[in-house]
């Protein structure tokens, strides 16, 4: 965690400065001779990752050949600086002074410049003068000599051919390309070279070899021979064009010794004259095979070559939090630019950080070679023996004809407990201080083991169970309805009566059919306490002591509409029970009281029904 | 009443504590992918269990990679939320907040008083508010009934009405007081367009983990508020995650 800020720095705030660069140019030497050649190196560094190109100028006077290139990233104090130099073989065509112009370069609106650099390029040297040599000449397989004026031998003056290592290469593998040029007569300065147009491959050019003389068809020429790396981008055909050569021989001149200026010519240019020469070479198709779908692994990026790789840690112990770099070198031949970040594997006891990558690039004869180095911070999370497994990197050999895989060894960290891994702050006593405790870090407290039941799980189940609470309100509704129809019948007690009497009357009577076999006198009694009390509740008078006449009074007075067929009916079941409870052996007494009771029934919903009107 | 005793102890089911062992094993081993998803599976599975959120934001933190701050906020919260009492959870809580820019407690409140606001949580404030619902219905309801009784249950009565008032008043300001449909930003430097959709300009840029209030969602985009800003804006729904 300490690390953090830090990386974080690194990662993010170097890439904001990237218009921050600068750019300079050196060469070897600044005099040479036309059998020289100049090394050019411009390089540009900056903070950031993303540096510009360098542009150069246009160099009438040289024949440029790129040599490689070099990238570089480097932290300090917090802060990562980028530098990329560029390397160029520079070949004089003509002596005399020579000027490299101002090399530029842009990034973000800014644009930065060299200074011009000024080269004094002298005429052969005596010691360069040719040589014979012992070596046969080359024979060459990709193109015939093109056909050219002819010394006195019948060899020609000058021809070129062109040929690759290779006519049927598979996608992305590198191609070299040898374009020589043989010169049997002086030139005046170097040839021009027009470089073939390589359309559907990606071409780096190598420096061009020191010139050496061969014999070809029994004649001694000087030899020069030019090389391109060619790597095909698309499986088919894909052909080579032409590469054209300008120079200017020197031929003899066709001298009439009886003309009139002999003289004149012979002594101030010589009996030789110059002549413009171009020579081409023929195009060549190469065959390029398309990759094979089957065994392709994951992590296969494209590279097409001889790749090894390896990875070293720049600290094999420290702390759970302190950061560490992971350096994963791969190095061989073939296309490297294309080679992608290794994917690292699951690392999840690490907090991984972005890569940053930097590459070497060589080219010689043999074609482009070098090595890339991606450079990973990582941080323990946690501490103990901890493993940066193997990181797989791979490609497909051409020689083999199959996919390979290279492996980094797997890397053993020994992490101590650190303040990002330690579960709890750690607290130490001050001695001296009365045992003050300081905690030493900050971090997350540990996780919980399981809890049995508690009132929250209850608390939650009672919060979500929302139906159980209607019981409750069910209880409270049932107690207010009871409350506020007793006070109801409170307020109104004659009303309250009137609403009662017959559910009070049909009680006593069902009270009197129940007793009436046993105790007949009784349920009499109970059939009069049944009507009295009816007509008491319905008259609001008291029903003790209440006769018939006073009933019949009060019912005509209250309810003016009763039927008098009703009243009579009244008058005489009234009479009938009074005479069978007080004397039921007298003349014209029933002797039984069942009679009595469905007449006061009838009677009495007769009444309530008319009083209900 | 035997049905909703029943009820309430069905709804009150322990949780699976022998998972729950299991996933601390992973998590001891620093393997904190794999306790991850198994304590994810725990708090799908109970979701009234703090214990599993709380480590579910333990696991997270601990694995640091994109939006694993934001997932451990969240479970924090949601632990929070179901144990605020709890020491351990409000000191990850707020160490996790911190490190997104924000406090638990807010800026200008006493520590003291945020406490004691969040010292019941929002489901134990709910379930006292229906505790007092049910006192005072059956005492009143008891009251009623009898006559007799009603003099010695009106103080009872009274005070179970004033606790259902006090428990719901709190309950409510609680719920008012939290963030209203919270949600999370999981990505660092969350572009918040002020529309739905690519071809609308960036308002402001969330840090991750900020807890923000999911205000509307329109095909695949969500409307966040962020409160201590006062801004809102728009921001891709893969970015936020809900608490």
């Amino acid at each position: 965690m300490r690390a953090l800020p830090g990386i974080l720095l690194l990662v993010f705030g170097a890439a904001a400065r990237a218009q921050d660069f600068n750019i300079t140019a050196s060469v070897n030497q600044t005099q040479i001779t036309l059998e020289e050649q100049v090394v050019l190196s411009v390089s540009v560094s900056g903070a950031g990752s993303g540096l510009p190109e360098p542009k150069l100028p246009a160099m009438p006077n040289f024949n440029v050949h790129g040599a490689g290139q070099n990238r570089n990233f480097t932290f300090a104090n917090g802060v990562m600086t980028n530098s990329a130099e560029y390397r160029y073989v520079l070949v004089p065509r003509f002596s005399g002074r020579a000027l490299i112009g101002p090399i530029s370069a842009e990034s973000g609106g800014v644009t930065r410049k060299t200074a011009a650099i000024e080269i004094a390029v002298l005429k052969h040297s005596p010691a360069a003068a040719p040589q014979p040599s012992p070596q046969p000449p080359p024979q060459a397989h990709g193109a015939r000599p093109q056909a050219q004026p002819r010394g006195p031998g019948g060899a020609p003056d000058l021809f070129v051919s062109a040929e690759v290592d290779k006519e049927s290469p598979y996608v992305n593998e590198q191609v070299i390309l040898t374009v020589r040029f043989y010169t049997g007569v002086p030139l005046l300065g170097n040839a021009e070279w027009h470089p073939p147009a390589t359309q559907g491959f990606l071409s780096e050019d190598i420096p061009p070899a020191q010139p050496r003389q061969v014999f070809q068809d029994g004649r001694r020429y000087n030899l020069s021979e030019i090389k391109l790396v060619l790597f095909p981008m698309q499986s088919g055909e894909l052909t080579i064009g032409p590469s054209v050569i300008v120079c200017q021989a020197q031929q003899e001149m066709e001298v009439d010794p009886f003309s009139q200026d002999f003289f004149q010519r012979f002594f101030s240019q010589g009996l030789m004259q110059a002549q413009t020469r171009e020579l081409r070479t023929r195009s060549i198709t190469l065959k390029v095979q398309p990759l094979p779908e089957a065994g392709r692994p994951a992590s296969f990026t494209g590279v097409v070559g001889q790749l090894r790789v390896k990875a070293e840690t720049d600290k094999k112990s420290l702390s759970a939090g302190d950061a560490l770099n992971l350096v994963v070198t791969v190095e061989g031949s073939g296309n490297l630019k294309a080679l992608l970040d290794p994917k690292l594997p699951d690392m999840p006891q690490f907090r991984t950080y972005d890569t940053v990558s930097s590459a070497n690039i060589e080219k010689d004869a043999n074609g482009v070679r070098g090595s890339k180095v991606f450079k990973t911070v990582l941080v323990p999370k946690v501490s103990g023996q901890l493993k940066i497994p193997a990181i797989p990197v791979s490609y497909f050999d051409p020689v083999k004809r199959d996919y390979a895989t290279a492996e980094t060894r797997p890397i053993e960290i020994d992490a101590a407990p650190g303040a990002a891994q330690a579960p709890a702050p750690a607290y130490v006593a001050s001695p001296g201080q009365g045992g003050t405790i300081t905690p030493l870090i900050q971090d997350i407290r540990h996780i919980k083991e399981p809890r049995g039941f508690g009132p929250g799980r209850l608390a939650a189940a009672l919060s979500r169970t929302l139906w159980i609470h209607l019981f409750p309100a069910a209880v409270f509704l049932a107690g207010l309805l009871s409350f506020l129809h007793r006070e109801s019948l409170l307020q109104d007690p004659a009303g309250a009566r009137f609403r009662r009497a017959l559910d009070l009357a049909e009680r006593a009577i069902s009270e009197a059919r129940e007793i009436l076999p046993c105790d007949p006198q009784k349920a009499a009694g109970l059939l009069e306490e049944a009507l009295t009390g009816f007509l008491g509740d319905k008259l609001n008078c008291p029903r003790s002591g209440l006769t018939i006449k006073q009933a019949q009074a009060l019912i005509k007075k209250r309810f003016p509409k009763m039927p008098e067929g009703h009243l009579r009916q009244l008058k005489l079941l009234w009479e009938e029970i009074d005479l069978y409870r007080y004397a039921p052996s007298a003349p014209g007494g029933t002797g039984d009281a069942s009679q009595f009771v469905d007449g006061v029934l009838q009677m009495i919903k007769a009444l309530d029904e008319e009083m209900a009107r | 009443m035997r049905l909703p005793l029943l009820a309430l102890l069905f709804a009150a089911q322990p949780g699976w504590g022998g998972d729950l062992v299991e996933a601390n094993k992973l998590y001891g081993q620093s393997k904190f992918a794999e306790a991850a998803a198994a304590y994810k599976e725990l708090a799908a599975r109970d979701p009234l269990d703090p214990a599993a959120h709380y480590n579910l934001g333990n696991a997270y933190f601990r694995l640091a990679g994109p939006g694993d701050l934001a997932r451990a906020i969240a479970s924090y919260e949601r632990a929070f939320n179901l144990s605020p009492r709890d020491g351990d959870v409000r000191h990850n809580f707020d160490f996790a907040l911190k490190r997104a820019g924000e406090t638990l407690v807010p800026t200008g409140m006493p520590s003291a008083a945020f406490i004691l606001f969040h010292i019941l949580s929002r489901t134990e404030l709910s379930a006292l508010h229906w505790l007092g619902f049910w006192a005072f219905l059956l005492l009143a309801a008891a009251a009623l009934w009898r006559e007799k009784w009603r003099e010695a249950l009106k103080p009872w009565v009274l005070w179970s009405g004033l606790f259902w008032a006090a428990a719901g008043g709190w309950w409510g300001l609680l719920a008012l007081s939290d963030v209203q449909n919270p949600g999370v930003v999981l990505t660092l430097d969350a572009e918040v367009r002020s529309g739905p959709g690519l071809n609308f300009p960036v308002n402001f840029k969330s840090p991750e983990g900020r807890r923000v209030s999911i205000l509307d969602e329109k095909e695949g985009w969500v409307e966040i508020g962020v409160l201590k800003e006062g801004l809102k804006g728009w921001i891709s729904a893969e970015q936020v995650e809900r608490i």
